[in-house]
């Protein structure tokens, strides 16, 4: 940990997403304070409005305030995505673990459940089962997490089967120390670097799916600012008030684009590859 | 001689035995998930069937067509009957109108596969090109701007480029008709909303995949003997790269087949994936099942080509460890 705060502070581009990400997560927490209007209030007075002083990005089609809903989108979306993401590790690892560590039955099970899950892609799997229960949030975040953690448990195996065979393993198993007591202080520590990396690839990823899901109307609950829900709003209003679909966008755009570039800057610092670009250098002269 | 080719022939049709294995096994459990989603599904078929007709009839008259139909059956029984009709090309009838959905969704999956592949082969024309580039200049000018716009790319929202493109192009401009439909002009936005943001996942991951092979010993021993960079990069790192980059455009068939239903959605693309969505809101569940099964089925099947191709062009995997 000491280590990673030792280069990550020499990384620029890993300081600035931080402090970006970290901004947004203060404006997504804080935007029901300091928005100037209620996201949930029209105001048929301004309908469909361009842009002006009072509404920084226009009103959509029944005269709410464009700006507010994207402010208040920003905390819905943050919150959904940290969720399923936190849900998918817990899963992705328990199962991954009890697979690599225990192995027989077990693994081929676990592993056979993955193959069969990563054969689906998720929007399928999503518009199959919101077919079967019915749009809204709570849905999509089902969808998203039941079909998510595979790539976790597929690579949380392979280490532990890695891991397994290490000399300090036995000398925990001898030193009289219990499974789970293995698996949670000696394995877990040792797969935490590559969970990381991938947990802080994927937010974006997920941002962009669940944006995605509630563009097709599967998480459909109309009052509620989510930023893809408006952009399916905006569509239909093309034509007379373009802001309608810009602005919601490019709230987006930066969101994943910070995201991402926090991910990247992170797998980076934890997993340097120094000796390969040496290697490369020669042959690019 | 001979026992060892015998060998190295009875392990590869032994690997490849077990992909298939592993291929029906997915293509079963699929089958049973989307049937017992189905069956599980609130909503009686019968009742469905009659309402759909503009029948009003008992209770009684309802329960005799349970019998009928079969829905009193216990839950393998009757997924066994849909399995066989499925296996048979049966894939019932539509709840909306009646109509045998095989027949529904015949055209439109010929839309979305056209879609696809016009996509795909977009991905593979122009991100093949912009990783090699990106990786033979690695860490000069072109690689930093393939990789800041591949940066960008990858976090664009694909349904707003669509909208993007189509205000601008269409609303804007009057460049390109604002409805998809078949033709080079009708194709440009659709394809580009798809291809996008795979054009810029895969350019990364192709640079990646030649610079691992680049930064290898051969590498430097080939260059010693005097070969040259295009030679080395043509002829052996390009060929030994390719395991992983043909893996990849298999996953890609994933992103591509499910990825149309936002495209088809946004376009008004005649295709399965918008007429699944479209058919969310009638709770029409054999035209969903029929969705999810034939994307399955072609996304799986396309990966077991992908499988024994990489088998059969690599000779590591062919006598080494498993695939």
């Amino acid at each position: 940990m000491k280590s990673f705060w030792k280069k990550a502070r020499k990384n620029k581009a890993f300081l600035f997403s931080l402090t970006g990400v970290l901004i947004l997560l203060i404006i997504a927490a804080s935007a029901d304070l300091f928005v100037r209007h209620d996201p949930l209030q029209e105001n048929f007075s301004y309908i469909m409005g361009a842009p002006n002083k009072e509404y920084i990005c226009g009103t959509d089609h029944i005269g709410r305030c464009i700006f507010c809903r994207i402010l208040s989108g920003a905390k819905n979306s943050l919150l959904i995505t940290f969720l399923i993401i936190f849900l998918i590790i817990f899963i992705g690892t328990v199962l991954g673990m009890t697979a690599g560590f225990f192995g027989g039955i077990l693994d081929v099970i676990i592993m056979r459940i993955t193959d069969i899950l990563m054969s689906i892609p998720i929007q399928v799997f999503a518009i199959a089962l919101i077919a079967v229960l019915q749009p809204g949030i709570g849905n999509v975040i089902l969808a998203v997490s039941l079909l998510w953690w595979t790539r976790y448990a597929r690579m949380t195996r392979n280490q532990v089967t890695a891991l397994r065979q290490k000399a300090f393993i036995d000398e925990a198993r001898l030193g009289g120390e219990s499974k789970i007591r293995i698996l949670s202080r000696y394995i877990f520590p040792e797969l935490l670097p590559e969970l990381v990396v991938m947990a802080a690839l994927d937010v974006g990823r997920l941002i962009l799916a669940i944006a995605g899901l509630s563009f097709l109307g599967l998480s459909s609950q109309p009052p509620i600012p989510e930023w893809g829900y408006m952009l399916s709003e905006g569509k239909k209003y093309i034509q007379k008030a373009p802001w309608l679909l810009l602005y919601p966008g490019i709230a987006i755009l930066i969101t994943v684009i910070l995201f991402n570039l926090l991910g990247d800057s992170v797998r980076n610092i934890l997993s340097p590859r120094g000796i390969r670009k040496k290697n490369r250098l020669k042959i690019s002269q | 001689m001979i026992p060892l080719r015998r060998t190295a022939m009875h392990f590869l049709l032994k690997s490849i035995g077990r992909k298939l294995l592993e291929y029906l096994l997915v293509l079963f459990s699929v089958s049973v998930i989307t049937f017992a989603l189905t069956y599980f599904a609130p909503g009686d078929p019968a009742s469905m069937l009659v309402s759909m007709n503009g029948g009003d009839v008992g209770l009684d008259v309802i329960e005799e067509m349970r019998e009928t139909m079969g829905l009193n059956d216990p839950f393998f029984i009757q997924y066994k009957r849909w399995l066989i009709n499925a296996i048979h090309g049966d894939l019932g009838f539509s709840y909306t109108n009646g109509h045998p959905v095989r027949q529904e969704i015949a055209g439109k999956m010929k839309n979305t596969l056209i879609l696809a592949s016009a996509s795909f082969a977009v991905l593979l024309i122009v991100a093949f090109p912009l990783g090699i580039l990106s990786a033979v200049y690695s860490d000069r000018l072109p690689d930093y701007v393939i990789r800041v716009l591949s940066f960008f790319g990858i976090s664009m929202p694909n349904f707003w480029l669509g909208l993007l493109l189509m205000y601008l192009l269409s609303v804007k401009w009057h460049l390109l008709p604002i409805i998809g439909r078949i033709s080079v002009l009708g194709m440009i936005m659709p394809v580009t909303t798809i291809v996008v943001q795979l054009i810029c996942m895969y350019t990364q991951r192709i640079r990646a995949a030649i610079l691992l092979e680049l930064g290898k010993e051969y590498v430097n021993a080939l260059r010693l003997r005097g070969i040259s960079r295009k030679n080395i990069i043509l002829h052996n790192v390009l060929p030994n790269s390719m395991t992983s980059i043909i893996t990849l455009l298999g996953i890609s068939a994933g992103a591509l087949l499910s990825g149309t239903a936002i495209v088809e959605q946004i376009f008004g693309w005649n295709g399965i994936g918008r007429f699944a969505l479209d058919s969310i809101a009638y709770r029409d569940y054999p035209i969903i099942q029929a969705y999810v099964l034939q994307v399955c089925l072609i996304y799986t099947t396309i990966n077991l080509i992908v499988d024994i191709i990489v088998f059969l062009q690599n000779p590591r995997l062919r006598e080494g460890a498993s695939l």
